[in-house]
């Protein structure tokens, strides 16, 4: 992929992170039940899953690829704040300064709610912040934006998939009108993962409203 | 000095609310040998403290792990006072439902919760597990003669399987017999309305709530 359009657009690969990773080992039900009854061993598992993908994620950054570390089962929709500052956040920030001691770079992204978790996130070494629908733009701006890059939100049931092209029109102005002067610039995106099902004309929609309301210097008269 | 009825109900509803999954056999074990009513203590003790235990997650307090530590703690209690039930409590008919994530999907904490909240408020819940086959759903609604079926995914791309049960249950002709829920991440009422389900729910303790709307119980 990245011989036949590398030289046009950035190539990225989406990679668990650590707690993603660790449910990939051990059933999600039972780990979380671990991590109040069983501590140590939840770490031990952590660490075990951190170290192999520091090796993953370096052979990906060796062929020039963009890291998006993803990880959805630390969650604010599953886990308790407490949880991901004790559990995802220190594996996390080991894994980012991995990536930029092997001079990658890379996205964070978290699935769901991570509206009480996004500050923290913002801690965690990335180089940018990326966020699902159901989170205030507006408030990851606030808190995250004010320190990286912030990425996202068009929902891709809503909009993507089940939008018309009005709908999807408006949805992108929408996030311009909450994000557009973020400090730290901002990345129009969808919220998360976009399947098979997503009609080709929406994805043109976005891209299309996003070079008409995004053309720069942005002007927020245009995105009313 | 025995302890009081309401004493020992407080502390089987503590118990469950606190995640104690060690103690609560020990409290339903007391409860019984003072020989206090098994159907109270599980409906006014256990079942008190996992109503206590979904408000909290309603309210953002407790999250998935406290929810599913506590209902360790209120099975735990049951398997102790479930066997002390008077026969016709232990077979009174609870409505059936059918519950599982459809096929191709194997993400199923949510379906989990639900069931769990589903038994609490005294359902029969029929769990088929995760990635069940789309005919499954049905087979098993008509072999237990089922009031709900129950349908859950977390992926756009098994989505439409939902649709699918749903004209099963019509070629059936067991539409009408059943009401149909769904839930998980990329479910809305619209899409429950474009497919033709009865009922779409946002999380499990509002699942609860439909649920019961649905047979038409308190």
């Amino acid at each position: 992929m990245k011989e036949e359009i590398g030289g046009e657009v950035p190539v990225g690969c989406l990679i668990a992170g650590p707690f993603t990773a660790a449910t990939s080992c051990y059933p999600t039900e039972k780990l979380l039940r671990a991590t109040r009854k069983e501590s140590e061993k939840v770490h031990e598992l952590l660490r075990f899953v951190t170290e192999g993908l520091k090796l993953i994620y370096k052979e990906f950054i060796k062929e020039g690829m963009l890291i998006l570390l993803c990880d959805p089962l630390a969650s604010g929709t599953l886990l308790h704040r407490k949880q991901y500052l004790e559990f995802a956040l220190p594996y996390t920030k080991e894994l980012m300064q991995s990536i930029h001691d092997n001079k990658g770079m890379v996205c964070y992204h978290i699935c769901g709610d991570t509206t009480n978790t996004v500050a923290d996130m913002a801690t965690s070494g990335c180089d940018m912040i990326s966020v699902d629908n159901i989170v205030d733009l507006e408030q990851v701006k606030n808190t995250a934006g004010q320190k990286l890059p912030i990425l996202g939100n068009v929902s891709p049931i809503d909009y993507f998939i089940q939008g018309t092209t009005e709908m999807m029109e408006e949805a992108v102005k929408v996030c311009l009108r909450k994000a557009w002067d973020s400090p730290n610039g901002y990345i129009l995106a969808s919220g998360c993962d976009l399947s098979g099902n997503v009609p080709l004309e929406n994805i043109e929609t976005f891209m299309n409203a996003a070079r008409k309301y995004g053309r720069y210097p942005l002007d927020p008269k245009n995105f009313q | 000095m025995t302890a009081s009825k309401e004493e020992l109900l407080a502390k089987l509803s503590e118990c469950v609310v606190e995640m104690e999954d060690e103690e609560v056999p020990e409290v339903a074990a007391e409860y019984i040998e003072a020989g206090y009513p098994a159907f109270d203590g599980i409906m006014d003790g256990l079942v008190d403290g996992m109503n206590k235990a979904s408000e909290l997650y309603d309210e953002e307090e407790y999250f998935v792990t406290d929810v599913l530590l506590c209902s360790d703690a209120m099975y735990a209690g049951l398997d102790v006072l479930r066997p002390h039930l008077p026969e016709e409590a232990a077979n009174a008919k609870k409505p059936a439902v059918v519950i599982g994530v459809v096929e191709g999907d194997t993400h199923d904490i949510g379906k989990n919760l639900v069931k769990i909240m589903l038994e609490t408020a005294g359902f029969e819940a029929y769990d088929l597990g995760r990635d069940v086959p789309l005919d499954a759903f049905v087979d098993k609604a008509v072999e237990v003669d089922a009031k709900i079926v129950c349908m859950s995914t977390l992926m756009t791309t098994t989505m439409d399987g939902m649709a699918t049960v749903i004209n099963k249950l019509k070629e059936r002709g067991i539409r009408d017999k059943v009401k149909v829920m769904v839930g998980g991440s990329p479910i809305s009422q619209k899409y429950a309305d474009d497919i033709g389900a009865d009922r779409y729910s946002v999380n499990a303790v509002e699942a609860v709530r439909v649920a019961k709307e649905l047979v038409g119980i308190a």
